[in-house]
């Protein structure tokens, strides 16, 4: 009984690292290559945008996917982080490290804040609570001009060259260089969002998705599990921000609207909210989408939205679930919880 | 002056409205007992569970456990003073493993479920322990399957399982063999007895021949209020409860 069941998890655990890590590696190497395969400054601009989008939406998903919580306020991340980067290169101090830094902080704090109030919600009641918070903020933001420039945004945000003083520093003004500088900072935040969704922490937090009253009666006090999730996702999300506000120069209230945290959400359910990935997956599709059919006519959205009609009629895992769900099924026959979602 | 019950309540007392759900009930469970609470539909047993659980707070009137006030305590600090529970309708995490629903519950117990960086498979005391409790409750075997294969028998003592991992020194078991066929009843009972020798266990049952075989001692809800107490054949012979509930059953 006990060998069986033993070979069968060492075979499972096999299979399921080999499609992963194949998966992983060959994203790694296509996203090295893209410069090099695109050739073209604003494919690279656009490859760009999906990187940073695809921290965005991972971090929204480690509240909709593994918590359980559907946030329809995480732009606020963007935004705070962004203006925090703007505010902090422009006016006291042009690093690029210090300003990411400050972007993920003040993004930990705000998180913090809100997450007190919000985490104690769920469902629609929690929904509609980040939303409020992040029109708020949105507010502030378009009112308080001497700071933020009102609605006319902050112009001229700089791309600070990196290196250690004195001994070598690397400009990040070529579209490569930043493209590079991008993907390095992007793919270390998101293997620590993949280290801390496959701990026991993470594996918690699914567990409160399931059934927050069972974990209540395990022992542990989901309120605080819910606040952690909440803090862990607004500082990736601050991350991005900051990394928004440098890569575009210029930002505006819009990236705080509620318009902007929806689209966070779609790209999210358009990869595929079960599958850690996925999220990623639906960032490049969207804007990849956007970018297409805005060469042809202003309305992209409703491709979007047709798109997403049909995904959550026929595939409602998502693109990317629908296809590791179908890769974990015909390699072992069964569907284990742990392959599809992690 | 005799030894502190695991379980006291004193008075405990919950209100919906004007309806008294549990009544004033006074309840001692010495150590290692197992004892069942019957009564009929509606007499307050699973809101008595849920006041000494801490999944409603009584309107007056206390819980002690191990001679320790835990009235009002929130559920998780309630399970980490050592009391476990199972629950009537059955309340597992459905799209996790079956090993992931019991693991969970054993690193929380060893206040691991804050490691945020390493990989839940490196903790392989927890997995073993996990899958021993697996196979106490019949499921080794389906450890890696999603619960969504399970029957509703083997989800019931998944369920059990769970509580068993927090190793709780009383157990709160409300009919841990709703809707389950003749065959796994009489495999949880074997289960629930086995777990009772060294456990102190409180359950509800609605099947009679069950809590006379295995309770060593039982208590009679009837609207809020117990109106009996006592051994199985006490409870059987009390002219009382034959009126308020068993009739002619028994």
């Amino acid at each position: 009984m006990e060998g069986s069941s033993s070979n069968k998890f060492s075979l499972r655990r096999l299979t399921g690292s080999v499609t992963s890590r194949f998966g992983v590696t060959a994203l790694l190497a296509l996203a090295v290559l893209a410069p090099f395969l695109v050739q073209n400054d604003y494919y690279i601009q656009l490859c760009t945008e999906i990187l940073i989008a695809s921290l965005l939406a991972i971090s929204l998903n480690f509240l909709i996917g593994y918590t359980g919580l559907v946030s329809l306020g995480h732009a606020v991340y963007l935004g705070v982080g962004a203006y925090a980067f703007a505010l902090l290169t422009k006016n006291v101090y042009p690093s690029m490290w210090a300003g990411l830094i400050a972007a993920g902080a003040s993004c930990a704090i705000l998180a913090w804040f809100m997450g007190v109030f919000c985490v104690r919600l769920a469902g629609l009641y929690f929904a509609m609570l980040t939303l409020a918070f992040s029109q708020v903020v949105y507010t502030v933001a378009y009112y308080w001009r001497d700071v933020t420039g009102g609605d006319d945004g902050m112009l001229g945000i700089p791309k600070p060259e990196i290196g250690i003083p004195g001994a070598f520093s690397i400009s990040l003004e070529s579209f490569t260089n930043f493209y590079y500088f991008v993907l390095f900072i992007v793919a270390a935040l998101i293997f620590l969002a993949w280290k801390i969704a496959n701990s026991p922490f993470g594996r918690v937090l699914q567990a409160i998705r399931e059934n927050p009253e069972r974990v209540e009666f395990i022992g542990l006090p989901v309120h605080r599990y819910k606040l952690y999730a909440f803090i862990i996702a607004g500082t990736l999300g601050g991350f991005a921000g900051g990394l928004y506000s440098t890569f575009q120069g210029y930002i505006s209230p819009d990236l705080l609207y509620w318009t902007q945290s929806g689209e966070i959400v779609l790209m999210t359910i358009l990869g595929g909210m079960y599958s850690f990935l996925g999220p990623a997956f639906g960032a490049g599709m969207l804007l990849f989408i956007r970018d297409t059919v805005l060469n042809f006519m202003e309305y992209w959205r409703i491709v979007v939205g047709g798109i997403l009609v049909l995904l959550v009629l026929f595939l409602p895992g998502g693109i990317l679930g629908f296809f590791e769900g179908w890769a974990s099924r015909s390699s072992i026959g069964g569907n284990d919880g742990d392959d599809a979602r992690s | 002056m005799a030894t502190t019950p695991v379980l006291e309540t004193r008075s405990l007392t919950r209100s919906f409205g004007s309806l008294l759900a549990v009544n004033g009930v006074d309840f001692r469970v010495p150590q290692g007992e197992l004892c069942a609470v019957i009564g009929p539909n509606g007499a307050g047993k699973t809101t008595f569970f849920n006041l000494i659980s801490g999944r409603l707070e009584p309107t007056s009137g206390g819980v002690f456990f191990e001679g320790e006030d835990i009235t009002g305590f929130p559920p998780h600090a309630v399970v980490k003073k050592g009391v476990g529970r199972s629950f009537q309708i059955t309340n597992i995490f459905p799209r996790l493993s079956v090993l992931d629903n019991v693991r969970i519950a054993v690193l929380a117990r060893r206040g691991k479920t804050l490691d945020m960086f390493s990989p839940i498979e490196k903790h392989t005391e927890e997995q073993a322990e996990a899958l021993v409790i697996l196979g106490e409750v019949e499921l080794e075997h389906k450890a890696h399957h999603p619960t969504t294969e399970l029957g509703h028998g083997e989800r019931r003592n998944l369920e059990l399982g769970i509580t068993l991992a927090l190793e709780p020194r009383l157990i709160l078991l409300d009919e841990p063999t709703a809707g389950m066929s003749i065959e796994e009843t009489s495999s949880t009972i074997a289960l629930v007895k086995k777990i009772s020798a060294d456990k102190t266990v409180v359950f509800t049952e609605h099947d009679m021949s069950v809590v006379f075989s295995i309770a060593d001692r039982i208590s009679v809800l009837h609207q809020g209020s117990i109106i009996a107490e006592g051994t199985p054949d006490e409870i059987r012979n009390d002219d009382l409860v034959r009126l308020a509930y068993l009739g002619e059953e028994v």
